[in-house]
């Protein structure tokens, strides 16, 4: 059984439907302490229950999250996409790399493309990121991407800072 | 977006995929007081979003996985039976979770006994087990009106769990 996700090629990624496999690299991001800003740490068990989650989501919502591949080796180096569990306010945007995959602009090139097929597939006008106060790595990347704060929510127990994203017209414009 | 799960009618219940309007019923099971310990989770709707993504994941990407169960005539949402395979379980797990309000009508015997006929007839599986906390009584009477027998113990995410092996699909006919 195979979902139609579609695939995205920017000039370094691919972003992808998820494999049942890619669940052993994503473990690396969760056992890094990080992963505090994204649910919690965990082992195996834990990436594989989120990456079925999130393949879940675009069995129930149509669409959900990429897995991003290094487009040169094809490696895993996290994922990035949209995320709208039941409890959420706003069509979020979210981005997550392996530890040793961050600081080359991989977050912000990925999230430009998920954020361009969104306003060009899905019916929506604006997109959110919700932050934790304490990722700063992430908030460098909402501010390339163009966004603004926009207040502060609690979500799962725990203050997120709110970025906007630019609407549609003023990202083409 | 529809992933192709199979439909499957009972004398008293219908199991087919997941919606996202059976988030709602299925998060009962998550504020139930007895229940959490067993499932791993807790909290009411976010859990029950999560946990019901990641069943509907289960089957892209496994192919097979648990369905959400309803009453065939009013099509109350009944609770979450099938096939449960993480990547880092042992074995292939049949598994049941009814709703608090639906419990003691045998709805989870006779969705369970559906479920491993589809295993054992249409995937082809030769073997079964359900893995049951020592202390979950109802569901160790369960898995002993489906014929299931105790084969040892096994550690699950660092609980103790009892091994209830199911009869073949010979001895099942």
């Amino acid at each position: 059984m195979t979902l139609p996700v579609p695939q995205l090629e920017t000039e370094r990624l691919r972003l992808r439907g998820w494999y049942q496999a890619d669940a052993v690299p994503l473990t690396k991001i969760f056992e890094h302490e990080s992963a505090r800003f994204i649910g919690g740490q965990g082992n195996y068990a834990k990436a594989w229950r989120v990456m079925a989650m999130h393949v879940g989501q675009w069995a129930i919502h149509g669409y959900g999250t990429w897995a991003v591949e290094d487009k040169d080796t094809s490696e895993l180096i996290g994922f990035c996409g949209l995320w709208h569990p039941g409890d959420w306010p706003e069509l979020e945007l979210g981005w997550s790399l392996m530890p040793d995959r961050r600081g080359h602009g991989f977050a912000t090139e990925a999230a430009i493309a998920c954020r361009a097929w969104t306003y060009d597939q899905l019916e929506t006008s604006t997109l959110v990121s919700y932050i934790d106060p304490a990722n700063a790595p992430s908030m460098r990347v909402a501010e390339r991407l163009g966004c603004v704060r926009d207040g502060e929510v609690q979500l799962s127990g725990s203050v997120s800072i709110v970025f906007r994203h630019p609407s549609p017209g003023a990202i083409s414009s | 977006m529809t992933s192709a799960v199979p439909t499957i009618e009972t004398e008293r219940l219908r199991l087919r995929g997941w919606r996202n309007e059976d988030v709602e019923p299925f998060a009962a099971l998550f504020q139930d007081e007895d229940t959490p310990r067993f499932l791993g989770g807790s909290g009411s709707y976010p859990q029950a979003w999560r946990t019901a993504a990641t069943e509907a994941g289960h089957w892209v990407l496994r192919g097979y996985g648990a369905w959400a169960v309803e009453q065939r005539e009013s099509h109350a949402f009944v609770g979450c039976v099938g096939i449960w395979h993480p990547g880092e379980w042992p074995e292939q797990e049949l598994s049941w979770h009814v709703v608090p309000s639906r419990r003691s009508h045998g709805f989870a015997t006779e969705a369970a006994i559906a479920s491993r006929k589809y295993a054992y007839d249409t995937l082809g599986m030769t073997t079964l087990v359900s893995y049951i906390a020592p202390e979950n009584a109802p569901s160790i009477r369960v898995a002993e009106r489906l014929g299931c027998k105790r084969d040892g113990e096994v550690d699950l995410s660092g609980k103790t769990r009892l091994v209830f092996r199911h009869p073949s699909p010979q001895a099942a006919q």
